[in-house]
């Protein structure tokens, strides 16, 4: 059966904070999570030391279900498209 | 021990500073807030991005994140242009192109100098390769 998160990151996603998010994400990983919904609805900037974190993430559950990422800012999302990670990640 | 040295010269500003993430932080800030001051026309998240990806590079790939070497940063405006000049204390990139990701594979590293460039960011290694220039025109804002 899938088990759902949501992580709500309230701080920017940068190479000081990445951490932060990597062992959250990690911790719901071991406890069963593979459906992760990160909610971006209070993060206006992130790095690629972040979107790193992102892609690991992304590369452990993928085969069950993609990262998903909501509330995403336009900016944020150029930023994906950059990176053409809005072609792996489930982008909202 | 740590240090944190920031300047204003005419034109910009000069920051100088331990190998320390904290201070990336604090100097992409600092550097927002002067492009405020001047009201010049660039996207502020374009400009966060940039910093952080050129200071980040300095820190952990060129000084090896050792808190005794230090990351020199010249931030200034001079004729529509906004230039930022970063150099750190180590070696070098053997090749313009060892940070980039190759395209097409999934994976957590190299992005930094793509994403520079995708946002349209002039991008110059000088020297040793330990600098890097980074050219944006930027003009004052009609507002």
């Amino acid at each position: 059966m899938s088990q759902t998160i949501t992580v709500q990151p309230d701080y920017n996603i940068t190479v000081s904070s990445s951490d932060v998010l990597k062992d959250e994400l990690l911790r719901h990983i071991r406890e069963g999570a593979d459906h992760i919904v990160v909610d971006f609805s209070q993060v206006k900037i992130i790095d690629s030391t972040g979107l790193s974190v992102l892609i690991s993430t992304h590369n452990t559950i993928k085969d069950k279900h993609p990262l998903e990422l909501v509330n995403v800012s336009d900016d944020i999302k150029k930023l994906l498209a950059i990176t053409r990670l809005d072609k792996h990640f489930q982008v909202n | 021990m740590l240090m944190y040295n920031v300047n204003r010269t005419k034109n910009g500003l000069q920051f100088e500073f331990s190998s320390n993430y904290v201070y990336v932080d604090k100097t992409v800030e600092s550097c927002i807030n002067f492009v405020r001051e001047r009201s010049l026309d660039i996207s502020e998240f374009d400009l966060s991005i940039a910093l952080h990806e050129v200071l980040s590079n300095a820190v952990r790939h060129g000084n090896k994140e050792d808190p005794t070497k230090n990351v020199l940063c010249n931030l200034f405006w001079e004729k529509d242009m906004l230039q930022i000049e970063v150099r750190d204390e180590g070696q070098g990139l053997s090749s313009g192109d060892a940070m980039k990701r190759k395209s097409g594979v999934l994976e957590p590293h190299g992005m930094g100098m793509s994403i520079i460039e995708g946002l349209d960011f002039e991008c110059h290694y000088v020297c040793e390769k330990n600098i890097v220039l980074l050219k944006k025109k930027v003009k004052v804002h009609s507002n």
